[in-house]
């Protein structure tokens, strides 16, 4: 599914060069649930960055689903991101004057799917985090919970290789936190491939292989 | 992404602030409508100008002594000159008068007693259009008797007698250092009064008027009714000529004609560059609008910074964000627009109750306004939609 060999990104110039991801190398398979953790600091971000095609490498090969994406324009990246990769961000990142279904739906916009496919679809979607009888409620109108599954929702609309979340639980109390990661738990069990960047160890326990990242650098990879 | 995406996103996002919407559309709205307005009035004046000037008769053609020349004394246009046009061209001229005018003031105490005395014959009736209401026209046996008898206005009668008769009433009259006593015979209907352009024309024999005020023949011009508008040019300038060749000074320009129809060309002329010229102060005001619309865009950008970022994220491309951008500047504008020509029809409907004259709203000033307040849109949200198209994602997301 996503095979990292060598992954290297630079900031800055001259001098005051950060080497913020050097030169990881990762395969990730198809169904896995990777956990990747690390102080912060440490490059987690930028890894995940890479991995979710918001950004390129500097050196390093990235190969997801067979595409390579390393070597990929803007323009194609976006279409990546739109088929490939659902995001889930810890601040939820729903568009507030949306109500939850046209927020599941947002994806599809730009995948240019007919209407009758963004309805079938994203109705599916909401049902699968349980949220149908909220479908149009205001992001504000919801609770923090709500507003993780409806993002669950959103990126599992458009089917995608992997879900890449970042922090999901960082602002959700304990009883949302283990709502949203037996969601992850379900999801996984159904086939979805599931990368989650945490910094909180209950989290990464649920998860069956964690990576820890240091200093840009892999320092552990283990399974549980 | 399909279009009708982009138009959902706009409508939304301009629904979702109303208020800043209206207030980005003022400047736009207060542009399109001047310039509807302006170009509104400016084409119902020029086509109530025609008009009233047209009514004066558009055949019409006065033949005069050149201001620009020296007119030596047997240059002079004379009633000889008239009687020999009279008979000259008779396919071409329908009537013919000499023209004489003095201004005159009736002594009376009346609010109108500052009139015009004007010479007349029989055809002046004609010429002129005048409708009797009372009474005969100057007749061609007053002319050659030099008769003392007067033709007044509606206006002046109305002051004199009332709803009495006028007919028979004797009238003083004084013109220069001469007063004269006149028989009133009849009473023409007065048009009301056009653009404020107004006066109390008395008509008697121009022979009376030529023996009252000395002038031994000479005319101030001799006007002439073509019988056909379609070469009025040419056929004036054969008499000019005709003119000239009785006085046997050809193509020395003594001689001038001054038509009705190149009066109206020249003021709806004047006109149309005035107008245009508002247009243009008002057309300003519009750019001002598009710089509005563009620093709320800016404004906009920077505030949606997170969800640019969001869409992206979920595979919107560079397109896409631009198109939404662009495609919101244009939507606010085209709503401006249509508010805009919305308010200049209302201005235009005031316009015309305030001035009594009919405004023509005319399709080209819509036009020209819709295809300005889109391409303003275009213009000015170019800027803020590239802008917000080129934001990175990741510092997007991060942005709070």
């Amino acid at each position: 599914m996503i095979k990292i060999n060598g992954l290297t990104k630079i900031y800055g110039m001259g001098d005051t060069t950060v080497r913020a991801v050097d030169g990881i190398s990762i395969n990730i398979e198809k169904g896995d649930y990777v956990a990747i953790i690390g102080p912060s600091g440490s490059g987690k971000s930028s890894l995940m960055n890479l991995i979710g095609c918001l950004d390129t490498a500097t050196e390093g090969q990235y190969i997801l689903d067979g595409l390579d994406v390393s070597q990929m324009s803007e323009s194609e990246l976006a279409d990546v991101r739109n088929q490939k990769i659902g995001f889930i961000f810890q601040s939820f990142n729903l568009l507030p004057k949306l109500n939850a279904i046209q927020n599941i739906e947002l994806p599809m916009i730009y995948a240019a799917a007919s209407s009758k496919d963004r309805y079938e679809r994203s109705h599916k979607a909401i049902a699968m985090v349980g949220l149908e009888n909220r479908k149009h409620h205001k992001p504000n109108e919801l609770s923090g919970g709500q507003k993780q599954r409806i993002a669950i929702a959103r990126a599992l609309v458009s089917n995608p290789s992997i879900i890449l979340a970042d922090e999901p639980t960082g602002n959700l109390d304990s009883k949302s936190t283990e709502d949203i990661l037996n969601l992850f738990d379900t999801l996984n069990a159904e086939g979805a491939t599931i990368i989650i960047v945490t910094h909180e160890e209950d989290v990464a326990k649920r998860a069956r292989r964690v990576i820890t990242v240091k200093d840009g650098k892999i320092f552990q990879d283990r399974r549980a | 992404m399909r279009l009708t995406e982009l138009f959902k996103i706009a409508i939304m996002s301009i629904r979702g602030n109303k208020i800043r919407s209206l207030l980005t559309m003022l400047g736009l709205i207060i542009g399109i409508s001047s310039v509807v307005t302006i170009l509104s009035i400016g084409e119902g004046a020029s086509n109530s100008i025609s008009g009233n000037l047209g009514s004066l008769g558009v055949n019409n053609v006065l033949i005069s002594e050149s201001i620009d020349e020296t007119i030596l004394p047997n240059e002079r246009i004379t009633i000889s000159d008239y009687d020999k046009l009279k008979g000259a061209f008779p396919d071409k001229i329908g009537q013919i008068t000499p023209q004489i005018s003095r201004i005159a003031e009736i002594r009376e105490n009346i609010d109108s007693s500052k009139v015009t005395l004007i010479g007349a014959v029989a055809d002046t009736q004609l010429i002129g259009d005048l409708e009797l209401v009372e009474g005969r026209f100057i007749t061609e046996q007053d002319t050659l008797t030099r008769k003392n008898v007067i033709v007044i206005d509606s206006d002046i009668k109305k002051e004199l007698v009332g709803d009495g008769v006028a007919v028979g009433k004797t009238l003083a009259v004084r013109s220069g250092k001469s007063t004269n006593s006149y028989v009133i015979v009849g009473v023409y209907l007065k048009e009301p009064s056009s653009m404020g352009i107004s006066s109390n024309d008395i008509y008697l024999p121009f022979t009376t008027l030529d023996k009252q005020l000395n002038l031994k023949g000479r005319l101030d011009g001799i006007k002439i009714a073509f019988l056909s508008s379609d070469q009025i040019e040419s056929d004036a300038s054969q008499v000019v000529a005709y003119l000239e060749r009785i006085h046997h000074n050809e193509n020395k320009g003594k001689y001038e004609y001054f038509s009705m129809g190149s009066l109206i060309s020249t003021v709806t002329d004047t006109l149309g560059m005035v107008t245009l010229l508002i247009s243009a102060v008002a057309g300003i005001s519009l750019v001002v609008g598009g710089i509005g619309v563009m620093n709320i865009m800016l404004v906009s950008v920077t505030e949606r910074t997170r969800e640019i970022g969001v869409r992206k994220a979920l595979g919107a491309k560079r397109k896409d964000i631009l198109l939404q951008f662009l495609v919101e500047a244009v939507i606010i504008c085209l709503i401006g627009g249509a508010l805009g020509i919305g308010f200049g029809f209302i201005f235009t409907k005031l316009a015309e109750i305030l001035f009594a004259t009919p405004m023509k709203i005319s399709l080209y000033s819509v036009l020209l306004s819709t295809i300005f307040s889109s391409a303003m849109g275009i213009i000015f949200g170019v800027y803020p939609a590239n802008k917000a198209s080129k934001l990175d994602p990741i510092e997007s997301l991060r942005y709070e």
